[in-house]
């Protein structure tokens, strides 16, 4: 599995394309049988708890796409605050199965594993 | 050389960016995009001119419209995407303009016309909250131009703690001594 992490419009997608994944092969932050999943963060929005069962459920992705959230100001409320908590150590947990990790930075990939 | 110095705020890039200006043959000059709303934001400026001056740098100061800015010869730093952004994001009513192809344009011919330059930027899509839709927009268009700024420049430095991590390019392009400054600050890091 590959690992895409990044910021909000920074090119994570077109990576993924550049790899030969279509955008019909990307499923939006929902789980089916598409290869490529992005968004994953959305999927911890609604319900930050179920890291665990998300965890075992990407592994089988060839391509997880995510965007980094953790930084700027820490939010005030506290289902913000452990939605961002859970992306991040949901990233942790695939970066470390994961064969490829890939930060990218201004649509320039910075392979930070394999 | 065109260089696009990329990182959150206060990371220290600005204080490189003229490092490297420096570094740049004469004249510079200083592109301010900022701009100034209240009092405070005049005395910022204001204080920012006269530092400048010391250093012998020129300024232009455009806050929109870069595209028909003079530039004359000479080295530029040109700070910063973001405040550009917000800046064409809105005309002087509040309308809202969607601004990207405006300002891809201005830089375009900016980065045509300069030889030296130092392009600084923000990184404002990392922070996990969800805004209205004027500022996703914001982050959405800025994190375009930072792609586009990044395809067309040579190098790319990320700028974390005043530390450099070259994203981009061949640093021993740089001025020798610039280049030997970022590789012992990559090493110590």
């Amino acid at each position: 599995m590959i690992l895409i992490v990044g910021s909000e419009t920074s090119g994570k997608r077109s990576y993924a394309r550049s790899l030969g994944y279509t955008d019909d092969q990307m499923a939006d932050g929902f789980i089916d049988e598409s290869p490529v999943i992005f968004n994953v963060q959305d999927l911890l929005r609604a319900d930050s708890a179920k890291t665990d069962e998300l965890f075992e459920l990407l592994l089988s992705k060839q391509v997880v796409i995510c965007n980094e959230v953790g930084s700027g100001v820490i939010p005030a409320n506290e289902a913000d605050i452990r939605y961002r908590e859970a992306v991040g150590r949901l990233c942790v947990r695939l970066a470390a199965q994961a064969d490829r990790v890939v930060r990218m930075v201004c649509g320039i990939p910075v392979l930070l594993k394999g | 050389m065109k260089i696009l110095l990329y990182g959150g705020s206060a990371c220290g890039k600005s204080t490189f960016a003229e490092s490297i200006l420096l570094s740049m043959p004469e004249p510079r000059v200083y592109f301010a995009t900022m701009r100034p709303w209240s009092k405070f934001d005049l005395e910022r400026v204001e204080r920012h001119r006269t530092l400048r001056k010391d250093k012998g740098f020129g300024t232009i100061e455009r806050y929109r419209d870069i595209e028909t800015a003079e530039l004359g010869a000479g080295s530029i730093l040109l700070e910063d995407l973001c405040n550009l952004v917000s800046n064409e994001m809105f005309d002087d009513e509040g309308n809202y303009i969607d601004c990207y192809e405006k300002v891809e344009r201005g830089l375009s011919s900016i980065l045509e016309r300069s030889e030296n330059i130092v392009l600084v930027t923000n990184d404002v899509g990392a922070d996990g909250s969800i805004y209205s839709e004027y500022t996703q927009s914001y982050i959405h268009t800025l994190g375009r131009l930072n792609i586009f700024a990044a395809r067309s420049c040579d190098i790319v430095i990320e700028c974390a703690a005043g530390m450099p991590a070259v994203i981009k390019g061949d640093i021993s392009l740089l001025d020798r001594s610039l280049s030997e400054r970022v590789i012992d600050m990559v090493r110590s890091a």
